[in-house]
């Protein structure tokens, strides 16, 4: 990490973990999401820079038809959440991606648009990936709504009370996104044009702001809804039921790849979020504000994990894991841990360590930082990467170099055979119907001629292969000329010399591999809440749940 | 000079990640193997970044010949004919800094196809040598490349097959213009259409097991 000379905690080195206790999915896809999260990153921006919210269209009818602009703006520019609402059938209504009609769709654009532009969103947004978007928007997504959650909450609204609140508890949302496009995708600007700007640098910081805004658009539609159907009987929304509420989220396969496409972006990622614990770890005492904050935020997570419902069995036991390892944790805390003793947060994280299973020692983690954003929300800054710069490939380095590099990072992948069903029994490919990866069953299914290369591990160990016999001293610009195929395994090996948490260190085509496990991590880094698999490739989570809207981002948060 | 400036009708405009990505699909569905794939979708990328064509070179790369096989030695490459500018590329690149690379002295590499392909390599080698370099084509100067800055003198994208030297050089052209960043232009709905054609030969139909793991079972009506 490019932060890590300027540090200005060099005792924090000695408590990092190593990338071999991190990478392993066995413990990332256990992450919770952290105050390093890119939406907390945002929301705190966004208060600290008092940025001003604005909402100059909303015109819907009874349906909730109609459009919307969400302006938000900051010290030096305003983007702006163009919202349109559809009248969906319920037989059309699919979160897969195969899907052609939503109840709304969305676009973030990069100031304010014009009549022109919106008649030109107007005609592109709907259609989503059929239709294009431009440079000048950032984002391009569509969501459903939560039929039964949404009616009941308009039914009541209408009538002059508020929805019942373990109805809402149990959805959490009224509407959820099943995509939300970002970096070039379909006409709209690249990350890299505009990863100058402050406020975008943090990655998907324009896909952060676009939900967050849906959010304060789905309420408001319910309230607008309730107003046309209940006319002045109509009531708003509870603030504390509104607060509680967040924007719902159906992800697939698809972005797990992107863990394994953006190596550099990774290791930044992991590498801040281990620094953050690090730094924490290296705290000679704790203070009593942090003490305090520290033990609210553990009774916090104790009622998320009490509300977080899942019906998938590995998720059943993960939550039973999150549920006692927090009970012990907080019998911990209030009878034999002494905040006062030296270094006392080390010594919470070691006893974690030794007594609580993964997942509650990730959550540990989570906890951790949580008061402590003086001393690590400055590593928000670090999350970024220039992926350009790690591309080239040095083929003076040698061989004997590359073997090294390998037997450090790559000893998990080599001397397996990959020839059995048990080492490659998956393949990644792209689906024809939607360029969308997926992953097959490489004995049961076709396909497996255009796997695509996420077979780290079996690269890995096809590279060793190749290196043995060659001179130590040669170039490995020799081999590559030679045969090609090892390139992109070459590039990630040189890769990880300067950042050893790129790689994920697991086997991407067993038959044991879990692709939630890949989401989950993905998703935690983006500060998503209750993960709910729905089979062992997607899942349904929920963002900003608890979380302030425009109207009451001043003063909140709490960090 | 190679500046996009016709104007374009019945086009596309693609961004950056999508020119990048289309030009990799692309190739792989051409039966490049990945390795190379990867550096064609960058390639594609890094001279629509610069408003550089690369939609015809690249289409004239996957679908020509392959060229022959490189033999980069000190001085002047060998081979048995026109070789591949994408080839030729990377491991000009690879070898920067070895005896067969451009290095402080220049390397000749003999007959290269789409050689407009190259120029995005070569600035990797011009930032690993720190060394700048011309590229001349029948002994006339086309291209200059440094780690700081790149200008191109002629249609360097129309031209199918050159003879190309690559010589160290000291500064650049003052008739050469420096190409800076920008968006890429649009191309032809034409080529857009035989490209993707390409790329779809790297994908894989869906079956009914496939979608139903991916979650097509079951309603999203909650």
């Amino acid at each position: 990490m490019s932060c890590d000379p300027l540090s200005p905690y060099p005792e924090a080195a000695r408590y990092r973990r190593t990338p071999d206790e991190v990478m392993r999915l066995s413990r990332l896809g256990l992450s919770h999401p952290t105050r390093l999260s890119f939406l907390r990153v945002l929301l705190r921006r966004m208060r600290d820079e008092a940025w001003h919210f604005t909402r100059p269209v909303f015109e819907f009818d009874a349906r909730g038809v109609g459009r919307a602009v969400y302006c938000a703006e900051g010290p030096e520019r305003t983007y702006s959440l163009v919202a349109f609402g559809h009248d969906l059938p319920p037989d059309a209504r699919t979160d897969r991606v195969i899907a052609t009609a939503w109840d709304a769709t969305f676009c973030l654009f990069d100031g304010v648009p014009d009549a022109d532009d919106l008649a030109r969103l107007d005609a592109n947004v709907p259609l989503q990936e059929a239709g294009r978007v431009s440079s000048k928007e950032l984002s391009l997504s569509r969501a459903n709504r939560s039929v039964r959650l949404f009616e009941h909450v308009v039914g009541a609204l209408s009538q002059g009370r508020q929805p019942d609140a373990d109805a809402l508890a149990a959805t959490g949302y009224l509407m959820r996104t099943t995509a939300v496009y970002g970096s070039g995708k379909f006409g709209a600007a690249s990350h890299a044009s505009i990863a100058a700007r402050p406020e975008m640098s943090a990655p998907f910081q324009a896909e952060m702001l676009s939900v967050w805004m849906i959010r304060a658009f789905t309420v408001d539609l319910v309230e607008d809804m309730a107003r046309h159907r209940g006319g002045d009987k109509a009531v708003r929304l509870d603030p504390q039921l509104k607060r509680s509420l967040g924007v719902g989220n159906s992800t697939g396969l698809g972005m797990a790849p992107f863990l394994v496409r953006h190596p550099s972006l990774l290791n930044n990622w992991i590498m801040v979020r281990e620094e953050a614990l690090a730094r924490v770890r290296s705290l000679r005492q704790a203070g009593q504000a942090e003490v305090a904050a520290f033990r609210a935020a553990l009774s916090a997570a104790q009622d998320n994990a009490a509300v977080w419902d899942s019906t998938h069995l590995l998720q059943v036991e993960r939550l039973n894991d999150l549920r006692t390892g927090l009970t012990t944790l907080e019998n911990h805390v209030a009878n034999h841990w002494q905040p006062q003793a030296d270094h006392p947060w080390n010594a919470l994280w070691l006893w974690g360590n030794a007594h609580l299973p993964f997942e509650a020692q990730e959550a540990l983690l989570a906890l951790l930082l949580e008061p402590h954003g003086a001393i690590v929300d400055d590593l928000a800054a670090c999350l970024h990467a220039d992926e350009a710069k790690a591309f080239a490939i040095d083929g003076a380095m040698t061989v004997a170099e590359v073997k090294t590099l390998l037997a450090d990072h790559y000893a998990w992948a080599l001397g397996r055979d990959y020839s059995g069903q048990a080492d490659c029994a998956r393949f990644w490919y792209v689906s024809e119907d939607k360029l969308e990866p997926r992953l097959g069953e490489r004995f049961d299914e076709p396909g497996g001629d255009q796997e695509l290369p996420l077979d780290i591990a079996r690269r890995a160990s096809a590279l060793e292969l190749a290196l043995r016999g060659r001179k130590a001293d040669e170039p490995i610009a020799k081999l590559l000329l030679k045969a090609p195929t090892h390139r992109p395994m070459v590039r990630r090996v040189q890769t990880t010399k300067s950042f050893p948490f790129s790689e994920i260190r697991d086997n991407l085509i067993s038959e044991d591999l879990l692709p939630i496990d890949m989401l989950r991590c993905k998703l935690a880094f983006f500060g998503a809440s209750r993960f709910d698999p729905r089979s062992d490739r997607w899942v349904r989570i929920s963002l900003f749940q608890n979380c302030p809207y425009p109207d009451t981002l001043s003063g909140d948060m709490g960090s | 000079m190679d500046r996009v400036s016709e104007a374009v009708t019945d086009s596309v405009a693609l961004s950056l990640p999508e020119v990048s990505s289309l030009a990799l699909r692309a190739a792989r569905g051409a039966g490049y193997p990945w390795g190379l794939c990867e550096d064609c979708g960058f390639a594609a990328a890094w001279l629509a970044e610069r408003g550089i064509h690369w939609s015809q070179p690249l289409l004239r790369r996957l679908t020509g010949p392959r060229g022959a096989k490189v033999r980069p030695a000190p001085d002047k490459w060998a081979s048995d004919g026109p070789i591949c500018a994408l080839v030729a590329g990377v491991t000009l690149a690879d070898f920067a800094t070895l005896p067969e690379g451009p290095g402080e002295s220049g390397v000749t590499l003999g007959r290269v196809l789409d050689p407009v392909f190259l120029v995005p390599f070569l600035t990797f080698a011009a930032e690993r040598t720190g060394q700048a370099y011309e590229g001349v084509n029948d002994g006339r100067p086309w291209l200059h490349v440094s780690s700081s800055g790149l200008a191109v003198a002629q249609d360097v994208s129309g031209l199918e097959v050159a003879d190309v030297a690559l010589r160290p050089t000291a500064a650049i052209d003052a008739s050469h213009q420096i190409l800076t960043p920008c968006a890429p232009e649009p191309i032809s709905n034409e080529t857009y259409a035989r490209l993707d054609a390409l790329a779809l030969r790297m994908t894989v139909p869906a079956t009914a097991a496939s979608a139903k793991r991916a979650g097509a079972s079951g309603s999203d009506n909650d």
